[in-house]
């Protein structure tokens, strides 16, 4: 059976704002995808009935067709997730991305004010705060999105503290991981030391804790208690388990190389410009660089993109994620969106194989009625003939 | 064109529109030879879409061959980018023009910058040279094709050929200017009238930009070059005077209602004002691949231009076209006076009324004419049946 995308990340551009410490995507000038290819693309992705597109950067915010390509997506039933640090939100964006139909936004939060703002920059927890406050206002389905290192591990509490004040209600946590470094030697100061591991342990327990008694909805159990022995560098994949991404998600960087995934970045699978995104999915190549890269190339990861894997929630569990679900604004439209989406590509295919061709054509009343007028300029013809 | 051609060509063009099968070779016939541009036109998609190759010459010449063979009457268009940066370019108007096709050539001016270029555009035997000119002075004009000095190489361009033609004893093509309006020359268009008078332009033509041939379902009312609502009672005055022009001199060649351009920057353009007619107009790109309007259905490099038009491909496109809400005013999509039979009955018959032949002559006419429609009515019933 063939894979279906579910999900594709867009990086839009390489531009950002801000220089976060775990951060060092390189600035070189590539030639951005522009307004028209992204729309070819979307449109594309779009026959493939996925779950979502994720715009993300660079800071997706600094490009000026956002609100475009995000309606754009809408208006095909595609749902829409936004990853951006928040410093660039305020009333008017967040009411310009309500407008447009976006789906979800990430932003980011590392904890207190202090700890955020030496990670990434001066001043910007504030304004993150602020952008929160913007978009819980305009009721846009927001989640914090929290990057767990050495540095703040001790304060994954508060974030979910700060969540149930703001009153957002999901937070996503993500390991460190080194992908987007340069300088890979750097990588060890995010990283805890053996000796921590009981410390980031009792953190993850309790945030566990107080997000079910806050009713707020976190990554799965057994995904977050993963999280301390990475850290620490002694959690191993199983071996048995193949990572779901490589076969339901891709990424996009931001010249149009289609990536199969943000951990393996070195491996291209073709360019957007050349080939449209479906048959680079389907393609033997693919398909083989699956493989190789399950076999040989994957170390393991904790990428939170496919943390639902984890762990089939138990009911209780379900039950809470649900209700936290049910209770978000845009809830019921994204349900409505998947259905549409996949009702869509069924149909499709059954017409596809069904009737190789069938011209979109007029059906028999229309026949008839250009009949009727044929006579008519007959009858005038005649008519003009006798005179 | 006698009357029963005209009828017949018109006839042609409504029913395959309503049967949306090609019963007719397309009128327009626009080949980019190129997407090197040396302007930076800011409404001007191409250079987003930049790409190396360009049509060879022997793929050129063979897809002149088919078209000289086509029994309907047709007009290449070549445009670009830039078709004078091609350095075959004079070798390809040749064959063109020695194949007995009417051709004509889009320009921006910029190469042609001397009397003997001047001089072989006009001896080469195309029937008509545009150059575009987007304002009256040098300031809009350059701010709109983005590069400085444009205006004064467009206007050199003009000038050049139209000395050229005065010493050729005033045969050869065809000057013409065309004028995209937009927000950033709406204060001008009429000063452009004197301006091409002055530099001995025969036939200026007035065209409402659009954004880009990809982006147009969904660019209308909400590009950066539209009218403001406050310059809506600036452009009717602007019309008002144009035609005013237009009735005393001549000069301007207006390819539609020019009254409909208010409703069109006001964005309440609609199926009742402007149709589209699929099959009036393809255009080949650099690469080959053949279009009408949105994604390409075939490649000259692969197959004929006949085939082309047959492809499934093509039948969906043109399908997309027809349902179409956003008209786009472009003349190369539409011809108004085949929408209606009853417009193409009228038409024919009034035509008849002017000629000065006997009345056996016009009775044989008439009933060519029911002829026809007896063939297209056999056609539809036929059809009808086989359901």
């Amino acid at each position: 059976m063939k894979n279906r995308i579910r999900e594709v990340i867009i990086s839009l551009t390489n531009h950002c704002n801000l220089k976060c410490a775990m951060c060092q995507i390189p600035l070189n000038n590539v030639r951005e995808l522009s307004t028209v290819e992204l729309r070819e693309l979307i449109t594309d992705i779009a026959d493939s009935c996925p779950d979502s597109i994720v715009f993300s950067g660079g800071e997706p915010l600094l490009r000026k067709d956002i609100f475009e390509l995000i309606s754009f997506a809408n208006q095909l039933k595609i749902n829409t997730c936004l990853a951006s640090n928040g410093t660039l939100i305020n009333d008017e964006v967040a009411g310009l991305l309500a407008s447009s139909g976006l789906g979800v936004i990430n932003i980011s939060i590392e904890g207190p004010e202090q700890i955020h703002d030496s990670l990434r920059g001066e001043g910007n927890f504030k304004k993150a705060i602020a952008a929160l406050e913007h978009l819980v206002h305009h009721k846009i389905e927001t989640t914090i999105a929290t990057v767990v290192c050495g540095k703040n591990y001790k304060f994954l509490t508060y974030v979910i503290e700060l969540a149930h004040q703001l009153g957002v209600t999901t937070v996503k946590f993500q390991p460190f991981s080194e992908i987007f470094l340069i300088d890979k030697d750097g990588k060890n100061q995010f990283f805890a030391s053996g000796a921590d591991l009981r410390d980031i342990e009792t953190e993850i327990k309790r945030v566990i804790e107080i997000s079910r008694s806050y009713n707020i909805a976190v990554n799965p159990d057994t995904y977050l208690r993963s999280v301390a022995p990475y850290l620490c560098g002694c959690w191993q994949r199983k071996p048995h388990s193949a990572c779901p991404g490589l076969f339901s998600s891709c990424s996009i960087s931001a010249e149009g190389d289609v990536h199969i995934c943000w951990v393996l970045y070195d491996t291209v699978l073709g360019n957007v410009r050349n080939k449209r995104l479906s048959e680079i999915w389907d393609s033997e190549g693919h398909n083989r660089l699956r493989e190789t890269a399950i076999k040989e190339k994957c170390k393991g990861c904790l990428m939170s993109c496919y943390d639902y894997n984890f762990e089939k929630p138990k009911l209780k569990e379900l039950f809470i994620l649900k209700k936290n679900k049910l209770k978000k604004p845009r809830f019921y439209k994204r349900q409505y969106f998947r259905i549409y989406q996949y009702a869509h590509y069924i149909f499709k295919k059954i017409i596809n194989r069904s009737i190789n061709l069938r011209t979109p054509s007029e059906n028999d009343t229309d026949t008839e009625r250009m009949l009727c007028e044929i006579q008519m300029a007959k009858e005038i013809l005649k008519k003009h003939l006798r005179d | 064109m006698g009357p029963l051609k005209q009828f017949k060509t018109n006839l042609a063009f409504h029913f395959s529109k309503s049967l949306n099968k090609p019963l007719i070779k397309p009128y327009w016939i626009y080949i980019s030879l190129t997407h090197k541009c040396n302007f930076n036109c800011r409404m001007c998609g191409v250079k987003n879409i930049l790409k190396e190759y360009e049509l060879d010459f022997d793929t050129l010449r063979k897809v002149f061959q088919e078209i000289s063979g086509w029994d309907s009457d047709c007009v290449v268009v070549f445009t670009g980018g830039e078709p004078f940066l091609r350095e075959d370019i004079f070798d390809i108007i040749d064959t063109s023009a020695s194949l007995g096709l009417v051709t004509e050539i889009v320009s921006n001016g910029s190469q042609i910058n001397n009397m003997h270029i001047a001089k072989r555009i006009i001896r080469s035997g195309i029937e008509n040279i545009a150059v575009s000119l987007d304002g009256a002075t040098s300031q809009v004009h350059d701010h709109i094709r983005g590069v400085e000095g444009a205006y004064k190489k467009a206007t050199d361009a003009l000038r050049y050929l139209s000395e050229a033609k005065k010493i050729n004893r005033n045969l050869g093509p065809q000057i013409s200017a065309w004028v995209t309006i937009m927000k950033e020359n709406s204060e001008e268009l009429h000063d452009i009238i004197y301006l091409s008078k002055e530099l001995g332009v025969e036939c200026l033509v007035y065209h409402p930009v659009i954004v880009t041939q990809d982006d147009m379902q969904n660019t209308i009312k909400c590009g950066d070059f539209w009218l403001e609502d406050t310059q809506i009672d600036m452009l009717k005055d602007k019309i008002d005077k144009i035609a005013e022009y237009q009735k005393q001199n001549g000069l301007v060649a207006f390819l539609h209602d020019p009254y409909l351009w208010i409703k069109y920057f006001q964005g309440a353009l609609s199926k009742q004002d402007w149709q589209c007619n699929p099959f009036v107009f393809i255009d080949i790109g650099p690469d080959g691949s053949v279009r009408s309007c949105g994604p390409a259905f075939g490649n000259v490099k692969e197959m004929s231009l006949a085939d082309c038009l047959n492809t499934i491909e093509a039948q969906k496109a043109r399908a997309r076209m027809l349902k179409c809400n956003k008209p786009c005013l472009q003349t190369c999509w539409a011809r108004p006076e085949s929408d209606y039979l009853m417009n193409i009955v009228n038409n024919f018959i009034s035509q008849l009324g002017n000629l000065k032949d006997g009345p056996s002559h016009k009775k044989e006419l008439i009933e060519k004419g029911i002829g026809f429609l007896s063939q297209y009515e056999d056609l539809i019933a036929k059809k009808l049946q086989q359901r």
